[in-house]
């Protein structure tokens, strides 16, 4: 739940190498000006950085676009939240078939596979919707502290 | 929009530190990994990388450091860490990149431990 400062961004950006560095600007922008703190920022740039590189390896969208929104505001509580949302219009694919990886076992190619594993342990929450249209992640990150504290 | 991954050297006798600049990603891991081919080639068998002027990170660059990892470790060397952000050192740990080598706060305790001359 958020109050009315709510603030929003959207954006369709191609997917190309290193997309995910304009991606994580727009989103520091806004973290920023709800009051979240610089770790709390760079937590949550580091699970969209892997959630958009996961959209430009594995999507194969025809339209090689990625559609974002961001939602910025402050909870009744009085701590900042952000919540992001990537989507790409890619084949998709089934979540619960990415078997997580264990820190240590290096077998696999190039040692890949931890995307999702990333981005779990850097936000609060993370939703992954995807089908024959396409992935959206939904990630939420709150700061851990109030804006009176 | 680039953020190239700028790579330097200070070689200390038979070991070496590299300083990276910008992103790693997999350019930029690529980069890390082909300077420090060279310095094994060269005889070099203890590394410190010193990633203070690195803020991202990404899970294909992180891999390609955990190659360069192995390799030097099949070389009998070592290889260390340090200046690592919360962010990217909580990344290496999911990853288990902190199995393979050390992690230091800074390069004079990385120095003393892998046994180079202090930092100037």
């Amino acid at each position: 739940m958020t109050d009315a400062v709510d603030r929003q961004v959207e954006l369709t950006l191609p997917m190309v190498e290193d997309i995910e560095l304009a991606v994580i600007k727009t989103a520091a922008d806004l973290a920023r000006k709800v009051g979240m703190g610089s770790v709390e920022i760079d937590e949550v740039s580091h699970a969209i950085i892997e959630a958009c590189i996961n959209a430009r390896e594995h999507a194969c969208c025809a339209d090689e676009r990625i559609y974002l929104r961001f939602l910025g505001g402050i909870t009744t509580d009085g701590r900042a939240k952000l919540e992001v949302w990537i989507k790409d219009r890619g084949v998709g694919f089934d979540p619960s078939k990415v078997k997580p990886r264990e820190p240590g076992k290096t077998d696999a190619p190039r040692k890949r596979g931890w995307g999702l594993q990333i981005m779990r342990a850097h936000v609060d929450d993370l939703e992954i919707n995807s089908g024959a249209d396409g992935t959206t992640i939904h990630m939420v990150k709150f700061s851990e502290r109030r804006r009176d504290d | 929009m680039t953020d190239d991954l700028k790579v330097t050297v200070q070689r200390k006798g038979d070991a070496a530190v590299l300083y990276t600049r910008g992103y790693i990603n997999n350019l930029g891991g690529e980069e890390i990994a082909s300077r420090a081919y060279e310095l094994m080639d060269d005889g070099i068998r203890v590394l410190i990388l010193n990633l203070q002027e690195t803020k991202i990170v990404n899970s294909i660059g992180i891999s390609i450091l955990i190659e360069v990892i192995e390799k030097m470790t099949e070389k009998e060397g070592r290889i260390a860490f340090c200046c690592l952000t919360p962010v990217i050192q909580k990344t290496f740990q999911i990853m288990g990149l902190a199995q393979y080598a050390k992690i230091f706060p800074d390069e004079a305790s990385a120095s003393q431990e892998l046994g180079l001359p202090a930092a100037s």
